[in-house]
């Protein structure tokens, strides 16, 4: 059913993406080498195929977020399109969205049951303060009447170590850090988060939860 | 229109009851029995189904089906509509006997984790029927892990004729009368005569599998004396199973000698057929130009120029169209907006709202601060909302950006809409569509449903805003509804006369009217309506409505003249006219539950009141009940003594996953008769005019953002 769903989906951001006649710059811009850059799952699993070089080549200059959805078979390269008051949005052709604020991923549009919004400020503050924290974090989801619900998720975030990481072809030595989150009334960790951060705080990669349908988006941050 | 939620269902599954979280809830779900009530076979017990779980079940075993709609109303009230047939009763002149009935049920107590109470529950079967199949019952059913259920309880009536332990209340109880017009509610019997004990065990070793014994109390004295059934043992055990979230199967050996079968389709309002897809997804709001860094770009200058406004309109209209938002009017001023926009595609006026001051964002210079957006419903103006931009500007990417926009935005009445802020060229306004219509009558003897397809041509044509011709004309292409029987009634055959609408193979004019519809001022609002105002009545309708924007509670009050249409559904009357109206209050009680109680004259001249009670969701389903006592006595009213049926509305979008208003729905009377009939009128006031309002809007309000 999961499937079958993500696939209508899957079809329908397509011939969306067919009808994509504009002359927004940044939309052709994206078409030029969505071969490369926009990739859901025909069948054989879904990869990004874009390089720095193939990106630079389409005068794609602002910055990537290489977004993977395992649970979805998606993998599309989501370009800084808006930055509002510390929020990054991070937009596909075809006008799926996510918003990260210092990395942390704060909500998703246009991937079918979206993360609403999970709080992202306590785990900002925590990946800049480098060592162990303590915190919560607010989830809000809508349910299927169409209610907003929320739930106050408990998280332990803990550094791993050192570890030299590849974004694209790019080596950056960076910290990874865990981030374990439960809610009440379950047993075991709702979800587990890893951040690989920079010596500049940025981070360049990570594995953040989206909520129960998505999954995990596999995150990487392309800066030519 | 049922077959249709099931078929969906089979063919689909339905949602897991996963919370917002993805957790399943701990355990099976309990099994309906025959009656379709939670509990075993033949007898209930203590569980309730989740709140707001809409089932169908069938059921048959020896000549006896059963087919019930069973709703939960609230967490512990539930309630039941049956129709029933038994083969070869023999009664009452039918061979099959054909039978409605109505039950409820509450939850007294519900067992709690660590304690030993078990829940304990109270039930009325069949409590405004014929009374064939009525009983009463207080169960208690207690858990014992995930896995066991132990239920015991003791039963009146049918439930109380198998081995009866005496009557603790009292021993008279009033006798099942073949052939009784039925329908009046049987508090004189409840909890009276012989009583008897029942019981049972369920044990669910997977979430899939039920196993199932039970000791009956039914002794079926009626079935059992006519040879429809051959009752050798009390002991009932079964099987069920559970093959999606909403369909379990059943199958079982009943009374030691006959087998029977279950089949129970459960849905329920919050979780719908398909995720709710929200293409084209809106996208980030367009944020303004730093102002420091562009000053030019937020002077108001533009307003000199005497082709920006049409401009602005221009791009204004074509990208609300998108959003399937109508512009009707709308006014810019240099630091003002309002649009003025009647809603075509999304059920929750939040959701229109939100995309229109997406729009307005994306189009408007920046100099304009505040939006209005003004609700029309068919050139009525309803309520205006007032957001600022920059509040949509710093808010969108917040966590909690739906309750803080909540917190800044203002709702108020509408003011009626300005001549000259009307999109040029629009008025006057050609609209009209052409669909599959379908009617159909259920419960006849011979034929349980009977139905004719065909099309309809609708039109309409608005002068200006508010001022109206509507019309619909249908062409049946098959169908046997002609052959629905009319009954003899005591009244004037206000409604009886149905059927004989039904036997025109012309074409029919459904309706055709002219109406107007405007805002008083005040928190009133008035409609007056003249012409074939449905299919069976024409006349002249005038209503008059108050409701704040804010409030819970609404007065209404109507008064028509209706003259009784011609059965080929001309332009001709017959020799039958009425004055009938009602004054109506009607109250939302929060949660869901609304209230409405109309008192007046109905279309025989019979007066009295109804009260209607609905539970309504988010999402655009509702499911209610209503009854109507007049003047008329039973006696004259005849089969069912008095006017009652249930409800309800489940919106396109919960199958589909795609945004639209459209509905199915349907209202079940046991039976139609004459007395405490009331009048259709088309584009009634209250509906309309409350869409637009702030409850309905704070109910829907977490959809603004999609």
């Amino acid at each position: 059913m999961k499937r079958s769903i993500g696939a209508g989906l899957c079809l329908l951001v397509l011939s969306a993406c067919g009808q994509a006649v504009s002359d927004d710059p940044f939309v052709t811009a994206v078409n030029s080498i969505r071969g490369g850059l926009f990739n859901r799952d025909t069948g054989g699993g879904a990869a990004f195929t874009a390089t720095r070089d193939s990106l630079r080549e389409s005068g794609i200059t602002n910055p990537v977020m290489i977004t993977r959805v395992p649970a979805r078979d998606i993998a599309v390269g989501l370009i800084d399109y808006q930055r509002n008051r510390g929020v990054t949005v991070w937009r596909s052709t075809d006008g799926a969205t996510i918003s990260t604020a210092g990395g942390v991923l704060l909500n998703t549009r246009g991937f079918g049951t979206d993360l609403h919004s999970l709080e992202s400020a306590p785990v900002e503050a925590a990946l800049l303060s480098g060592g162990p924290a303590e915190y919560s974090r607010v989830f809000r989801a809508i349910d299927g009447e169409g209610a907003l619900q929320r739930a106050r998720l408990f998280c332990q975030l803990a550094p791993v170590g050192p570890e030299r990481i590849d974004v694209l072809g790019r080596a950056y030595d960076t910290r990874h850090f865990r981030e374990t989150c439960t809610a009440d009334g379950t047993d075991g960790p709702l979800f587990e988060n890893d951040y690989w951060r920079g010596p500049d705080g940025t981070i360049w990669k990570s594995r953040q939860w989206a909520g129960p349908e998505l999954g995990y988006l596999e995150l990487e941050r392309v800066i030519n | 229109m049922v077959a249709f939620v099931l078929a969906a269902a089979m063919l689909c599954g339905q949602g897991a009851r996963a919370d917002i979280l993805g957790r399943q809830p701990v355990g099976p779900q309990p099994t309906l029995n025959f009656f379709g009530a939670p509990g075993l076979m033949d007898m209930p017990s203590a569980e309730v189904m989740p709140d707001g779980e809409f089932s169908t079940i069938l059921s048959h075993f020896g000549g006896m089906t059963r087919n019930t709609l069973s709703f939960q109303i609230t967490p512990r009230l539930s309630g039941s509509f049956r129709y029933s047939a038994t083969q070869d009763l023999n009664l009452a002149g039918f061979s099959t006997y054909f039978d409605r009935s109505f039950d409820l049920r509450y939850q007294l107590l519900e067992q709690r984790q660590g304690s030993w109470l078990p829940s304990v529950a109270v039930g009325l079967q069949d409590f405004v029927g014929t009374g064939i199949l009525a009983g009463e019952y207080i169960v208690a059913s207690r858990s014992f892990g995930e896995t066991l259920t132990v239920t015991g309880g003791v039963g009146w009536g049918r439930l109380g004729s198998y081995n009866s332990i005496g009557a603790p209340f009292s021993a008279t109880r009033p006798a099942f009368v073949p052939g009784d017009p039925g329908g009046e509610i049987a508090y004189d019997q409840w909890f009276r005569g012989q009583a008897a004990l029942f019981g049972g065990i369920e044990w669910q070793p997977t979430d899939r599998l039920g196993l199932m014994l039970e000791y009956s109390s039914d002794a079926y004295s009626l079935e059992t004396a006519s040879g429809v059934l051959d009752r050798r043992s009390p002991w009932n055990v079964g099987v069920s199973y559970q093959v999606n979230p909403s369909l379990r199967l059943g199958a079982y050996y009943m009374y030691g000698s006959e087998v029977g079968v279950n089949l129970a389709f459960s849905f329920n309002p919050r979780r719908p057929l398909s995720p709710m897809n929200h293409q084209p997804n809106p996208g980030p709001i367009a944020l303004r130009p730093d102002r420091a860094e562009n000053p030019d770009l937020w002077t108001a200058d533009w307003v000199a120029d005497p082709t920006a406004r049409p401009a602005l309109g221009e791009r204004l209209a074509e990208a609300l169209a998108d959003e399937g938002q109508e512009l009707v009017a709308y006014n810019l001023g240099p630091h003002d907006a309002e649009i003025r926009i009647d809603n075509t595609r999304y059920i929750a006026v939040a959701q229109a709202l939100g995309r229109a001051a997406r729009v307005m964002a994306e189009f408007l210079p920046p100099s304009i601060e505040t939006f209005h957006i003004t609700l029309v419903d068919e050139g009525l103006a309803i309520s205006t909302l007032t957001v600022r931009r920059s509040d949509l500007e710093a808010l969108e990417q917040e966590p909690d950006a739906v309750e803080a926009l909540h917190s800044v935005v203002g709702l108020t009445a509408a003011t009626p809409t300005r001549e000259a802020d009307l999109v040029a060229g629009l008025y006057p306004r050609f609209d009209w569509s052409l669909r599959p219509y379908t009617r159909s009558s259920y419960f006849d003897p011979d034929n349980p449903i009977l139905m004719n397809i065909g099309a309809r041509l609708r039109g309409s044509y608005e002068v200006r805003p508010g001022w109206r011709v509507d019309g619909a004309l249908t062409y049946r292409l098959a169908g046997n509804l002609d052959q629905a029987r009319t009954s003899a009634s005591a009244l004037p055959p206000v409604r009886t006369s149905g059927p004989l609408y039904n036997r025109n193979d012309g074409v029919a004019i459904e309706t055709l009217t002219f109406s107007h519809a405007r805002s008083l001022g005040n928190d009133f609002y008035g409609r007056v309506t003249a012409g074939y105002l449905e299919r069976m009545y024409g006349g002249v309708s005038a209503e008059l409505l108050w409701r704040p924007v804010g409030s819970q509670l609404a007065f209404g009050g109507e008064v028509n003249y209706a003259m009784q249409r011609d059965f080929d559904s001309g332009f001709g009357f017959r020799d039958y006219d009425v004055v009938t109206g009602h004054l109506s209050a009607y109250y939302d009680m929060g949660d869901g539950y609304h209230v409405q109680v109309d008192a007046g004259r109905y279309l025989a001249g019979d007066w009295g009141a109804t009260l209607s009670i609905d539970r309504e969701f988010r999402n655009g389903w509702s499911v209610g009940a209503f009854m109507t006592l007049t003047d008329v006595s039973a006696q004259q009213f005849g089969e069912g003594s008095f006017d009652k049926g249930i409800r309800f509305t489940i919106p396109v979008s919960w199958f589909t996953g795609q945004p639209s208003q459209q509905t199915l729905g349907s209202t079940i009377r046991p039976i139609t008769r004459d007395g405490g009939a009331r009048l259709d009128v088309p584009g009634r006031l209250y509906d309309r005019v409350r869409d637009g309002h702030l409850g309905n809007l704070d109910d829907q309000w977490a959809q603004v953002w999609r």
